[in-house]
């Protein structure tokens, strides 16, 4: 049957039935999404670590800050 | 090229089981008396070098001692960091001074990242073939 026959067949179908058929296709997405996230071994509103630190100015500027001070002891011992 | 030293990525495996090549840095970092060999992640994404908790009480580093506090970005975010300079010894070149930020978390790897890292050496990575490259600024031809 092709989409446009299978539209046609759910006009058809009273309000009870149209949800039913909205219910099983919605749980069926879930699964089918549940699985492929288990698969790629990442789950929906999972929490992943990247550990890079990434626009980090104000550390930026902190760690020249105690190079220089560092350097300037140094200098002066 | 002088001075520049050769490493081999290493194969680490990741939480889906698979083996990736990481470009893993062995280094000795110094704090006055104390060393210790470790290896670290030679990240050019990270804005700065990072240092998990443990190896800094391991240098025999102080925590209140630290005069300058770090605000980190990203997952660091959530932990309290300090600014820390080491003394670092990679291979057989001179060694450096490189500044940390020194996270009050265990489970952070050890990152060698733009600051200070990067500033002092140029980096070639051969992911293909893996292995990289390090050159002192200072040497590179």
């Amino acid at each position: 049957m092709t989409l446009s026959n299978l539209l046609i067949e759910l006009d058809k179908l009273n309000r009870s039935e149209k949800l039913r058929v909205i219910q099983h296709l919605a749980h069926d997405l879930e699964t089918e999404v549940a699985a492929e996230a288990q698969q790629s071994g990442l789950t929906p509103g999972g929490h992943y670590e990247v550990w890079s630190p990434q626009d980090g100015g104000k550390a930026v500027a902190t760690l020249h800050k105690l190079l220089q001070d560092h350097q300037q002891t140094k200098d002066a011992e | 090229m002088p001075n520049s030293q050769r490493f081999p990525y290493t194969a680490l495996r990741n939480a889906l089981g698979e083996v990736i090549p990481r470009p893993m840095l062995t280094a000795q970092l110094i704090n006055r008396e104390q060393s210790i060999s470790v290896s670290g992640l030679v990240d050019s994404g990270a804005d700065v070098n990072v240092l998990p908790y443990r190896l800094g009480v391991a240098l025999g580093l102080i925590w209140d001692d630290q005069r300058y506090t770090i605000y980190l970005t990203g997952n660091l975010a959530n932990f309290e960091a300090r600014a820390i300079i080491l003394s670092v010894q990679i291979g057989d070149l001179p060694p450096i001074d490189l500044a940390f930020a020194w996270v009050s978390a265990e489970q952070v790897p050890l990152i060698f990242g733009q600051t200070n890292f990067f500033e002092t050496f140029d980096v070639c990575f051969y992911r293909t073939e893996e292995y990289f490259i390090i050159t002192p600024k200072n040497f590179t031809s």
